[in-house]
């Protein structure tokens, strides 16, 4: 799971929870503008956040959360309990989703339907708009819809329609996909027809016109007016999966396998097959299909087989074969030889329904289980309410036929056929008086209140009670649409930056104090004479020092951030500057899992930023130069972290042009940063360094990327802020690298105590390079400067006092040695003469601040173990 | 350039994008008797699929690709009864 989708799911949670939130207290207060502005807010700022990924699904209900709360706001639409309601479900619902994000990482299609019906029931709440697209949903589940008209399935050729059926009859389900895409879907970057395209298994494909075809002058291409229609034996879920973007504008229905029986060919011919026809229904009616079948292949024999006779003769022995207690169906296809017209089956099956229940007479507890019979009767309840409504209303048809549909629907279902036919005729009824009346009527006649084959199921229900209500629950934990049924507390804590460096802190008084406890042992045994106490301290102290150290670890950790936070912006930024500059550079980003403390990575951003600007600017050639030196064109720019022990390296190498350090020695004697003498002393390495100069600026022309003169010393003066060291290494003509040398975390300095004067100051132990005595003997002085031979190096030494200004010169220990501390400042030793030298501690670096804060020289002062206060030097600003 | 104009043939080579659909039109609108050649074509988008369905013009050749080829011979072909 990448990072980017982590931080999503613990957002999404929180989200969720303050929009159910927001929700609840909207409830006590439903007039509040401001909280209805802020659960906008939230809903938004949501749906813009999934949109990032592939969940269309929730950015779909979030959407229409987000369209439902945005008439809220602007009062189209008053705020109720209902509306309350459906965004709580609809809420819970992507609840869900983000639940099943964080298990597998991405959401099913299988949640698509749920989806739309959600979006819907809340669109539905906008207005008119909405109502009619509702209506439309709804009708179009009814069954009329169900069994489209496929006429023109003629064009496929009969041979492949008969393999069809056969292969339907045997399982291959047909689905018929009808794509009607939205006008303005071009604008939307979707392609309906290679959608379509992608359907599998498609046997048969049809593309037509929505509304015909306007005057050719005004046609515009880019508004879509075209529906798709494809017959497939795909899945259903391969056909949800491919139109999961756009479920609302897609059907797809099962296609009844005699919907494929269609009959075509010459209709010469005429009555004087009337004899067969009546042979035929005899035989039928007889139950003779050994009969029925002799014959009807006697006469197809002496057909010619282009006739339109011969065709459906054949059909019927298909579906005497295949399908032979399809009385109904058979009985069509024979009386169909009589009009010589293919049979209309989306109006026979309903008959054929009829005609198949007559024999049984279904009762509803027969053929809907018990759960079924209750939503049946809570379905004829809900129309009953519509009915109910006042009739004067503008939605009023779409009401009437959305209820006809349903109660035809759900009759159909339930096996009872008998009211069917009187009830389209109480539709047209109804639609031509503008009144719900005869509908109503009808419910009264066809499925009168506590009818009695209901009640007795009501009671089986109530025996089986509570066993239900166990299934329910069940149910409810299954979808998790409960918020209280199972409860995942986010895994990610939002934690005040501010508490953690609280937590830093005592963290290091802990450390100090506990760096107490080795001078009490030494007191224990000194002064008090006590060794057995003085070795048990020690022991404690062990102790105490292990958990002190991973208590501070773990702190640390909570800190630490990976670089790649800082590291995510440079694609972009090397890509729009390289465009810029007409360049081609390739950027390599390595470690970016490096973790290094907030503090330290959020000081590096600007500094990196400008070295990579520099390198684009200056470092990498434009590709006619780079070819010329027979180099590949696109330049390459590498970032790259690495952890070494307690200190993180970035180093930012490219391989352009490099840095002649001739340039930059030229340039810096012009502007008067060095004198002719150091001019000729000066080596290439040190030449190199003097970019990190103030004010030094090779580019004699200031682009808006680089070469304002705020140059490479801002960056070196933010690293060394954070305890860093910046280093430059380049090569003319191969490249330059820049290295960053950080402090894995800034909380914890170590430093070498050393005394002088009798004081004791501290320096940071990352500046020391080695510690020696030196012989009074040893040193020389040049240029009266005191200096001496170290290692073949010439190193000058300074004296700590001179540098503090005090006024004692630097004692010497028996042997007339002088202690030497060697730090390295910008890559130069320097030796520092102190006294003595004491132990090396942990300290926390308190910075220091008010008057003193101004004083340069001190990094800082710390608490040492016995309370007393250690002034920590900064020698860079010393020397 | 996805469809190479002729006199009076419009030849449509690979994909054929959204953009060429207003390019399409005008140029059926311009011509008469004009014909296109979709043989070389490997997708087409339905911009460009619903100007030749309300324009139709003859069609000098079908696509290679066999799915393009159903999918356009269901939609030109039904629709030329019309």
């Amino acid at each position: 799971m990448n990072p980017l989708l982590e931080q999503f799911l613990s957002e999404a949670r929180e989200f969720l929870q303050d929009i159910a939130e927001k929700l609840m207290q909207l409830e006590g207060d439903p007039d509040s503008t401001q909280m209805m502005n802020e659960l906008f807010r939230l809903v938004h700022t949501l749906k813009g956040n999934s949109g990032l990924f592939e969940f269309p699904e929730m950015t779909r209900v979030l959407h229409a959360g987000e369209d439902l709360l945005d008439a809220v706001r602007d009062g189209r639409v008053n705020y109720s309990q209902e509306l309350a309601d459906r965004l709580l479900d609809a809420m819970d619902f992507v609840n869900l989703l983000v639940d099943e994000v964080e298990l597998k990482g991405s959401t099913g299609a299988g949640h698509a339907q749920n989806a739309v019906r959600l979006a819907e029931s809340l669109r539905q709440l906008i207005g008119s708009a909405a109502v009619e697209t509702f209506d439309a949903a709804d009708t179009l589940d009814s069954a009329d819809h169900k069994i489209p008209d496929l006429s023109e399935l003629t064009a496929l050729p009969e041979q492949l329609r008969m393999a069809l059926y056969r292969g339907s009859l045997n399982g291959a389900e047909l689905l018929l996909v009808e794509y009607c895409p939205e006008p303005e879907c071009f604008f939307k970057g979707e392609d309906p027809f290679y959608q379509v395209r992608q359907i599998p298994e498609s046997v048969w494909q049809s593309v037509q016109s929505l509304e015909p075809w306007p005057q050719l002058s005004k046609l515009d291409a880019y508004s879509c007016n075209l529906v798709f229609r494809a017959l497939t034996t795909a899945l259903p879920e391969e056909l949800y999966e491919l139109f999961r973007y756009t479920p609302e504008q897609v059907r797809i229905v099962p296609v009844p396998a005699i919907m494929l029986v269609l009959p075509q060919g010459d209709s010469n011919g005429g009555p004087v097959y009337d004899d067969f026809i009546t042979d035929a229904l005899k035989f039928l009616d007889a139950d003779d299909l050994p009969g029925l079948k002799a014959s009807a292949r006697v006469l197809l024999a002496i057909s010619a087989p282009s006739l339109w006779l011969s065709s459906a003769l054949s059909w019927l022995l298909l579906v005497l074969e295949l399908d032979p207690d399809n009385r109904a169906a058979q009985r069509t296809l024979i009386a169909s030889l009589h009009t010589l017209t293919a049979p209309l089956w989306s109006t026979v099956i309903t008959t054929i329904d009829t005609v198949n229940e007559d024999d049984s007479k279904p009762q509803l507890s027969t053929t809907l289980c018990i759960d079924e019979t209750q939503d049946f009767d809570a379905i004829l309840q809900a129309q009953r309410e519509i009915l109910a409504q006042p009739d004067s209303d503008l939605w009023l048809n779409g009401r009437l036929t959305g209820v006809a549909s349903t109660l035809a629907a759900c009759h159909r279902i339930a096996g009872l056929t008998d009211g069917l036919p009187v009830l389209s005729e109480a539709l047209a009824e109804a639609l031509a008086q503008a009144s719900a009346s005869p509908l109503r009527s009808w419910l009264e006649d066809y499925a009168p209140q506590q009818a009695e084959v209901p009640s007795a199921a009501m009671q089986l229900v109530e025996a089986a009670e509570p066993a239900n209500e166990a299934v329910e629950e069940e149910s409810k934990v299954q979808l998790g649409r409960r918020t209280e049924d199972i409860y995942t507390g986010p895994k990610t804590l939002k934690v005040d930056q501010e508490k953690i460096d609280l937590l830093m802190g005592l963290i290091g008084e802990m450390v100090v104090a506990k760096n107490s406890l080795p001078y009490l042992a030494v007191k224990a045994e000194t002064q008090y004479g006590v060794r057995e106490l003085s070795r048990e301290i020690k022991s404690q102290y062990a102790v105490i020092n292990r958990i002190a150290e991973e208590m501070q670890d773990a702190i640390m950790q909570v800190r630490m951030m990976p670089v790649s936070f800082i590291f995510q912006r440079f694609p972009r930024l090397v890509r729009d500057t390289s465009r810029k500059l007409g360049k081609e550079v390739n950027l390599f980003l390595e470690g970016e899992t490096t973790e290094i403390d907030k503090n330290i990575v959020e000081a590096l951003s600007d500094p990196l930023i400008h070295i990579v600007r520099n390198s684009l600017d200056h470092g990498i050639e434009l590709p006619e130069v780079r070819r010329a030196a027979g180099k590949p064109e696109a330049g390459r720019l590498t970032i790259r972290a690495t952890q070494e022990s307690d200190r993180v390296y970035i180093d930012i190498s490219d391989d352009g042009k490099g840095i002649d350090p001739k340039v930059i020695k030229d340039k810096a004697y012009e502007k008067g940063l060095i004198d002719e003498a150091t001019l000729e002393r000066l080596t290439d390495q040190e030449a190199l360094n003097l970019v990190f100069a103030a004010g030094f600026s090779t580019v004699e022309v200031i682009s808006d990327l680089s070469g304002r003169g705020v140059g490479m010393d801002v960056v070196r003066n933010a690293v060394e802020k954070v305890n860093g060291t910046v280093s430059l290494e380049s090569e003319a003509g191969k490249g330059t690298r820049i290295r960053l040398s950080l402090p894995l975390s800034m909380a914890v300095t170590n430093v070498i105590i050393v005394e002088s004067d009798n004081q004791l100051f501290g320096i940071p132990m990352d500046m020391v390079v080695e510690t020696v005595r030196i012989p009074r003997s040893a040193i020389h002085t040049i240029k009266r400067r005191q200096t001496t031979v170290l290692r073949n190096r010439i190193v000058p030494l300074l004296a700590l006092n001179d540098l503090l200004a005090l006024d004692a010169e630097p004692r010497t220990n028996e042997d007339d040695m002088l202690a030497t501390l060697v730090v390295r400042i910008n890559d130069e030793h320097i030796g520092i003469l102190v006294d003595d030298f004491r132990e090396t501690v942990d300290i926390i670096l308190k910075p220091m601040v008010g008057i003193i804060g101004g004083l340069g020289g001190y990094a800082g002062s710390a608490l040492l173990g016995d309370g007393s206060v250690l002034m920590v030097l900064n020698p860079k600003e010393l020397v | 350039m996805a469809i190479i104009y002729q006199k009076k043939l419009a030849v449509f080579q690979g994909t054929v994008t959204v953009e060429e659909a207003d390019g399409l039109l005008e140029w059926l609108l311009l011509s008469t008797n004009s014909r296109v050649n979709l043989g070389e074509c490997l997708n087409l988008h339905s911009a460009n699929l619903q100007v030749l369905m309300a324009v139709k013009p003859t069609i000098a050749a079908w696509p290679k690709d066999a799915n393009l080829c159903v999918w356009l011979k269901a939609a030109l072909n039904t629709n030329q009864g019309e």
